[in-house]
């Protein structure tokens, strides 16, 4: 790397001296001038069908372009000379540029656009900029999606420290403390990182991947040595922000397997021994960060915006010149030049440009309205985005969607939560657009035809579906996936809920394993996820006994090894089990094969011992119990099969009469609704239980 | 209007400057009235020193047009569009001096026809006898003068009021606060405030109860407490929620203000309503203190409109996720305090009514600049 980086250092690029400056920064920056490099593109394909037409740092956020809130902030740290990178639609780009107020002399910094029209990733984009020799000093690493407000003269003075200190501090990240499952983080990336306490120097970094299982993360001991208080966390919104030194740029020329700036490179520096390097991290915990980086965090970092999260960066701060914007309270943001009908209603978090005229009876909320939009009578519309010079005609409704430029969309029609009409589509009346659907008339490789069943008879435009998923690597599709996925904000809640609950009972009824330190619910959901496989296998390992009639033993033996290997607790055996074997029951009854009784006899008088090695104690049998309850609720005749079930593991001795009386009286065999009806034929039994007792005893 | 040729850098040099002004004024880099007051006044003496008029409308126009280029940027900052309005004032002021010196001194062809002529002709005609074109034909004549050093020098003694008015203010803290009385301030924002007690600490010996003004001024309530604190004044920092059971105790609410509006009424730091009410049930004098730059010829017809919204994160952390999506949060930064709330403002002028604040703003800004 010597060479390399020696050569680096020696070409002191006489920068150009900026015309135009505030005062004040001149005298303070004279000698310590910042570069900033912005990625302009983001070399995914989340925002598709939307940025086969725009680069996605051009996107509208709120009515302004995203890259103007990146500026924003540059302006706002006191960089001093821009550096935007363009890749796909640079043409777009450079014009934007040209013709913005950042190219004016008034701008606080130079701007200077480079082409890499080759590159297909930030690595590429990085060995592109070190092959030019562009990078003087120290610069920040940004792309031209985020949003934030951190004052980054602190951040900008603790690396500088850290870099007098030690030349090897080659990189600060900028992190933003967030709640695991935050609306702004983005739901595809989360990361853990693992910090030194005192020093804030990341020591590990790993990327989680959502749909694979991950049970462990592995750190060198070395680590421990080193540092004696690690925090291993991932309650971060990492948006990318990094100040980085010269070095960057010319250790990505030196792998050139890098792509990803942080799941191959900060990975790959903190993992590798020989190049000594040291990464650290800036944790911010007031002000804002975000990163637009897939629907979901679009839809996110938008309301942020609008409820004044990022303040000063708000739509009535009218960041670029011909914006009029003006606040009422309950966020509500008009800019000047709007007609609005007497009757319509317009509610709190709403932004709605000039121009724009909504009809009698309309009600929007929590929407963004781009400019010279026309909305018709009786339209509702809520927590949609729609842009500039969108049609809607009367009795539309649209909920959580984006519309972009100059679409039109048909009287009484609906959109979906989730859906995307891109431009110029054209929707007819009286149709609906499902939330997975992703409508555009782009036609860029192979003419497409209009697909009728999508947007009606008179409608214009055609499905787009993502071709180039196929051919990207398997994490790449997942989130992919998981962005489009997660845009439909209002199921994915409801999962999410779900989803922590489910990890948080299963928290308190049995003994974790292995603590993260700061375990939030993101790492036990990849743990759960892995639950869940187990639970699959186990139940699919039952069900293939019963079916192929294997032994008692072998079976047993089966469900054994499969709870070694996943390290899966007693509760997820029986889970599966009892899932396996009441599946069968409920398959007999409802096939008509035999009755309810017969069937719970037959199948239990063979397999039932297979819980002799699965339930132990009373608190086990407590659990068993409720287990098949609950599976119970799901089953036709479940209250049936539940008694007689009960019945024959008491016949079995596999249940204790104690056992059972405990469960009856457990509030969580009464929970809610479904396991009070499952239960219902048990107090009848269970009376004769106790007279059978008692009459045992009276003998 | 533009001469051109040798002035056009320094033209663009200038209107450079004004739109990175207008952006630190977006961005908030320029907070505060005092510091917007200032700035306002700074580049203004640029502006009238880079300006060329052969007619005195013609620079009013000018500075109208770059003042609401301004009020745009912060449009709830008022002192910027007081500032302005101020040199609009004096420019005013200026001109009809000279017009008034002239039509007294040598022309003894009835000045009335002249006035009234200035009426009916347009500027350009009226231009070459005024402005900087009487260097030319008033070799001789001292009575046609170029306003621009009249003007400048106006503007450079608004700044030096800006610079000396907390003083000026101050000196009159020994009238106001008794010796052993306890005053309770809700503003430590405000630098006027501050600069009073500790001049009249001098004097005087009494206690300070500072409000601490959750969300936005926390931080700045414990510096200011700590610069009491050091001053020797008997100083106590108490939460919002205590100021009525305490009020009883306290002998006057002195309070900073961010404006003062034409009805007397004012916008101080949110809180500031609550407790001159408070004040109000038990009959505790409410006095104000401000400079005059503060005082503003708006009057309060929507007050919503002058109320600035500020940083959400202030008052609900945001990496509380479950909450961020779920609930609505408002943080504005200033409360209205009607009139009826104070009791005596007292400004760099001396001490006066609320009821009397239009009286000061006919006095200091012209009817036909209120609305820039």
């Amino acid at each position: 790397m010597g060479p390399k980086k020696g050569g680096q250092g020696n070409k002191a690029k006489v920068s150009k001296q900026p015309s135009q400056q505030n005062t004040t920064q001149d005298e303070t920056n004279q000698d310590e001038r910042l570069q900033a490099i912005v990625l302009s593109d983001s070399y995914q394909t989340r925002f598709q069908p939307l940025t086969l037409e725009t680069p996605r740092c051009l996107l509208p956020l709120c009515n302004t372009a995203l890259l103007e809130y990146t500026f924003e902030f540059l302006a706002l740290a006191g960089v001093s000379e821009v550096i935007v990178v363009c890749c796909a639609h640079a043409d777009q780009i450079q014009e934007y540029i040209a013709h913005s107020r950042w190219s004016n002399p008034s701008s606080p910094f130079t701007i200077e656009t480079v082409l890499s029209p080759e590159s297909v990733s930030v690595g590429d984009a990085m060995r592109d900029l070190d092959a030019k020799g562009l990078i003087t000093s120290d610069f920040l690493l940004v792309s031209g999606d985020i949003v934030c407000n951190v004052p980054f003269d602190k951040v900008l003075a603790a690396h500088r420290e850290r870099r007098a200190k030690d030349k090897n501090a080659i990189m600060t990240m900028v992190l933003r403390e967030a709640s695991p499952l935050h609306r702004t983080r983005a739901r595809a990336e989360s990361a853990i990182f693992v910090l030194d306490e005192q020093t804030n120097q990341c020591v590990h970094y790993e990327e989680i991947k959502t749909r694979k299982h991950m049970q462990q993360i592995s750190l060198d001991p070395e680590i421990f040595n080193k540092h004696t208080d690690l925090a291993i966390r991932n309650d971060f919104i990492d948006c990318h922000i990094d100040i980085c030194s010269p070095d960057v740029p010319a250790l990505f020329t030196e792998n050139f397997d890098y792509n990803h700036i942080r799941k191959d490179f900060v990975h790959g520096i903190l993992t590798s021994d020989l190049l000594g390097k040291t990464i650290f991290a800036h944790i911010v915990t007031d002000n804002y960060a975000a990163r637009v980086r897939s629907l979901q965090t679009y839809d996110a970092v938008s309301k942020d915006v609008i409820s004044r999260w990022t303040y000063p960066i708000t739509p009535d701060s009218n960041l670029l010149a011909d914006q009029t914007f003006q606040y009422q309270r309950g966020h509500i943001y008009k800019e000047e030049d709007i007609v609005l009908a007497r009757s319509c209603r317009i509610n709190s978090c709403t932004v709605i440009g000039a121009g724009t005229a909504v009809d009698d009876g309309t009600v929007i909320t929590g929407s963004v309205i781009g400019r010279r939009c026309k909305i018709g009578k009786n339209v509702s519309i809520t927590g949609a985005y729609i842009w500039d010079d969108v049609t809607i005609e009367d009795d539309a409704i649209i909920e959580s969607a984006i519309i972009a430029n100059g679409a039109v969309i048909g009287a009484s029609s609906r959109v979906a939560p989730g859906a995307i009409v891109s431009y110029n589509v054209k929707i007819d009346r009286n149709v609906v657009v499902d939330g997975n659907k992703r409508l555009t008339r782009y036609l860029g490789d192979g003419l497409k035809k209009v697909d009728k069943d999508a947007v009606g008879e008179h409608g214009d435009g055609y499905v787009y579906e993502d071709d180039s998923e196929a051919e990207e690597d398997d994490d790449y599709e997942e989130i992919v996936n998981s962005s489009g996925l997660v845009y439909n904000m209002a199921s994915l809640n409801a999962s999410d809920t779900s989803f922590s609950t489910a990890s948080a009972d299963q928290m308190h009824r049995k003994p974790r394993r292995r603590r993260v330190s700061t375990a939030s619910s993101n790492t036990m959901a990849s743990e759960d996820s892995d639950e869940d496989s187990f639970l699959r296998e186990a139940q699919a390992s039952v069900e293939r006994a019963i079916a192929e009639n294997h032994d008692l033993d072998i079976a047993a033996l089966e469900l054994g090894t499969l709870r070694m290997a996943k390290n899966a607790h007693f509760h997820d055996v029986r889970a599966a089990t009892i899932a396996a074997l009441i599946g069968r029951i409920s398959h007999l009854v409802n096939s008509n094969t035999l009755k309810a009784r017969a069937a719970v006899e037959s199948v239990l008088n063979q397999w039932g011992p297979l819980f002799r090695r699965q339930v132990f104690d009373q608190a086990d049998q407590i659990d068993f119990l409720l287990l098949v309850q609950r599976d119970c609720t799901r089953r036709m005749q479940g209250s049936s099969i539940l008694l007689h079930a009960i019945n024959c593991l008491y016949d079995q001795d596999i249940l204790e009469e104690d056992a059972i009386l405990t469960w009856w009286q457990d509030p969580q065999s009464k929970e809610d609704a479904d396991m009070v009806k499952v239960g219902e034929l048990v107090p009848r039994w269970l009376e004769w239980l106790t007279t059978a007792e008692e009459e045992s005893d009276s003998e | 209007m533009l001469a051109a040729g040798a002035h056009t850098t320094k033209e663009k040099d200038l209107n450079a400057h004004i739109e990175a002004f207008v952006a630190q004024l977006k961005r908030r880099q320029i907070q505060g009235s005092y510091n917007v007051a200032l700035a306002t006044a700074q580049l203004l003496l640029r502006v009238v020193s880079a300006a060329r008029w052969t007619h005195i409308d013609q620079l009013v126009t000018q500075i109208k047009i770059l003042g609401k280029r301004l009020q745009g940027a912060q449009p709830r900052e008022l002192a910027c569009g007081n500032i302005i309005r101020r040199v609009l004032a004096l420019i005013r002021e200026e001109s009809e001096d000279t017009n008034d010196s002239e039509s007294g001194d040598g022309a003894v062809n009835s000045p009335l026809i002249t006035s009234m002529f200035s009426l009916l002709s347009t500027n350009d005609e009226y231009g070459p006898n005024r402005g900087s074109q009487s260097l030319i034909d008033g070799s001789g004549r001292s009575i046609k003068k170029d306003l621009k050093p009249y003007i400048i020098e106006g503007i450079q003694e608004l700044i030096d009021e800006l610079k000396n008015i907390d003083e000026s203010i101050a000196s009159m803290g020994v009238e106001m606060i008794h010796e052993n009385e306890t005053i309770l301030t809700p503003t430590p924002n405000s630098r006027t405030v501050l600069k009073f007690l500790l001049r009249t600490a001098q004097k005087r010996k009494f206690t300070v109860l500072v409000v601490e003004v959750f969300p936005n001024d926390v931080e700045k309530t414990h510096e200011f407490a700590l610069k009491l604190a050091e001053a020797g004044i008997e100083t106590t920092v108490i939460t919002d929620a205590m100021v009525y059971s305490i009020m009883g105790r306290v002998g006057k609410v002195i309070l900073g203000t961010h404006a003062v509006l034409a009805n007397g009424g004012l916008l101080a730091s949110a809180g500031a309503a609550m407790i001159s009410q408070c004040a109000n049930v038990h009959r505790t004098p409410v006095v104000v203190c401000t400079g005059l730059y503060k005082l503003s010829p708006m009057y309060p017809f929507d007050v919503e409109s002058l109320i600035e919204v500020g940083d959400t994160g202030k008052v609900l952390a945001f990496e509380d996720g479950s909450l961020v999506d779920k609930v609505n949060v408002v943080n504005p930064l200033y409360d209205y305090v009607p009139p009826e709330s104070v009791d005596l403002c007292i400004t760099n002028m001396g001490g006066y009514s609320p009821s009397f604040m239009y009286r000061l703003v006919l006095d200091h800004y012209r009817q036909e600049d209120v609305t820039l």
